[in-house]
């Protein structure tokens, strides 16, 4: 290549052509979506498929950004920092097991401090958490959560028998 | 809470531990290039991003996060970053197609990383439809117009990388084009995989097109990292050698083998014990991410298919635990070698 060639402005790019257009099988390449901003204020975009097709992105107004600013610094401050030990002690255990356990995340975080005390070798420890746990999950079971907690109960119950059994 | 008006938004991170310096000063410093973990889809969560700087990774990567879904919903937030003080270098990779959705990303997450980099990488076919990740190499204008937004609002307060596939082999001149333009604007630096967005990760790296952006760019301050089959410390210093690169990133690499960069061609036991403590200690972690990044060390250790397989056959950490402890003398933090053992210590049944 030359220098001149290399030096050529974005307007000489054909950008609407890729370089392959099919596949050393000779089938179709997938498309390579070309996105158009609609509304720069709200980041509408539409997409438009190499095939034709166009699809609409919604946007997001600032409003619904400005919130979505406050929650995240406000009310989650920031992303979850857990360091080494940050599950030690009762208390966070308890902020876990008494906060919304409706999405999957929650519980698996949950279910961590149940995991730490089982790697810990404290079977004890580890069984009382299980028995809070339970509890916890069998109140929202009643909610109407049942099937979708079938893999929580399964494994309550096998970290339950296995403590029972090192325990003794 | 204040309302949504009058949110302070706090500002980059402050002393961050700058992985543009790391870059440019590694072979000075160290006599080799800086070592990267590269972004994987799923799998460079926290507890893996450790274990890489256990063991001489100067820079990790968190998987790519959709911007679109990050500044939208609180939960895809949560799922996705976790971090915590010790979690730096870190580049929070993103996948984006419009630059509104990039500023407002950067804006939530430039307090807590050292860098953003912006995945002109990524070919599942998903993402390509929607104009994010190797799709973005195809829209250079509208990358380049991206770059330009967010380093003229942050400057050098925020470091921004680009991590490009190559448009054709060998002699890249399309490629070339759109780094150099990305140069004008103001990027960081940009990690080039040698591959097209067609090639499969069975066919080799195309060296000879990373050397050529290298040599391309030699008249701009900004770095280039070669990523793409370095599966061994070796790997790094002859694609480091052969392009002139100031960085190697390795993702299937240290997906296998989070030591190699260390000198170890074949992941160490010790690898093992310290990811299965950080997953417990950080929490978190699905159980079948955690299984997976133990299936790939295994793999690495040629491990027998019996061992494998009794892996796999686990449902749960509980379970996966109970197993290792049976079949493996795995230690704990307060266990004399814990993470040093080099062999895995099979218990003989």
């Amino acid at each position: 290549m030359t220098q001149d060639t290399a030096t050529l402005g974005l307007e000489d790019l054909h950008i609407g052509e890729t370089t392959a257009t099919t596949s050393s099988n000779g089938t179709p390449d997938q498309a390579v979506g070309r996105p158009v901003t609609v509304d720069a204020a709200t980041g509408e975009v539409l997409v438009r498929l190499a095939t034709g097709k166009q699809r609409v992105r919604k946007g997001q107004p600032p409003s619904e950004y400005a919130a979505q600013l406050a929650q995240f610094f406000g009310e989650e401050g920031g992303p979850a920092r857990t360091p080494v030990g940050w599950m030690a002690g009762s208390g966070a255990f308890d902020a876990a097991l008494e906060g919304d356990l409706s999405a999957k995340h929650s519980r698996l975080v949950l279910m961590g401090f149940v995991h730490r005390a089982y790697y810990g070798r404290q079977w004890e420890e580890c069984l009382e958490m299980c028995g809070r746990v339970r509890a916890r999950y069998a109140a929202m079971e009643s909610e109407g959560s049942k099937s979708r907690m079938k893999r929580e109960f399964d494994e309550l119950a096998y970290i339950e028998e296995s403590c029972r059994a090192r325990g003794q | 809470m204040l309302p949504a008006t009058e949110m302070k938004v706090p500002p980059p991170k402050k002393n961050r531990n700058d992985p543009l310096h790391i870059i440019k000063t590694r072979q000075q410093t160290h006599g080799r290039p800086a070592t990267i973990a590269g972004p994987m889809v799923r799998y460079s969560k926290l507890p893996f991003r450790q274990v890489c700087r256990d063991y001489d990774v100067d820079i990790v990567y968190t998987p790519m996060m959709l911007a679109r879904e990050f500044v939208r919903n609180a939960q895809a937030r949560i799922t996705d970053f976790s971090t915590n003080d010790a979690d730096t270098p870190t580049i929070i990779q993103v996948g984006v197609n419009n630059t509104t959705d990039l500023l407002r990303f950067v804006e939530m997450v430039a307090p807590f990383v050292d860098g953003v980099g912006i995945n002109c990488g990524c070919p599942i076919k998903e993402q390509l439809r929607e104009g994010i990740g190797c799709a973005m190499i195809y829209n250079e204008e509208l990358l380049v117009e991206m770059v330009k937004a967010v380093k003229d609002k942050y400057g050098d307060t925020l470091r921004l990388e680009t991590k490009i596939r190559i448009h054709e082999h060998t002699a890249p001149e399309r490629t070339l084009r759109m780094c150099k333009q990305l140069c004008e604007v103001g990027v960081d630096w940009i990690t080039v995989h040698g591959r097209l967005r067609t090639t499969r990760s069975s066919q080799p790296v195309d060296l000879d097109a990373i050397k050529y952006i290298v040599d391309g760019l030699s008249d701009y301050d900004v770095p280039v990292v070669a990523n793409g089959d370095c599966f061994t410390k070796s790997d790094m210093e002859r694609i480091a050698a052969f392009t002139g690169a100031k960085g190697v990133m390795s993702a299937r690499g240290v997906l296998s083998n989070p030591a190699l960069f260390a000198g170890y061609d074949v992941c160490p036991w010790g690898c093992v014990e310290r990811f299965v403590n950080y997953c417990i200690e950080f929490g978190g972690l699905p159980f079948q991410l955690a299984q997976h990044h133990i299936f790939c060390m295994f793999e690495s250790m040629k491990l027998s298919k019996d061992h494998i397989r009794g892996l796999m056959n686990t449902r749960s950490m509980p379970a996966m635990l109970d197993w290792l402890d049976e079949h493996f003398d795995l230690r704990r933090p307060d266990e004399a070698e814990f993470g040093e053992r080099i062999e895995a210590p099979m218990h003989e049944l």
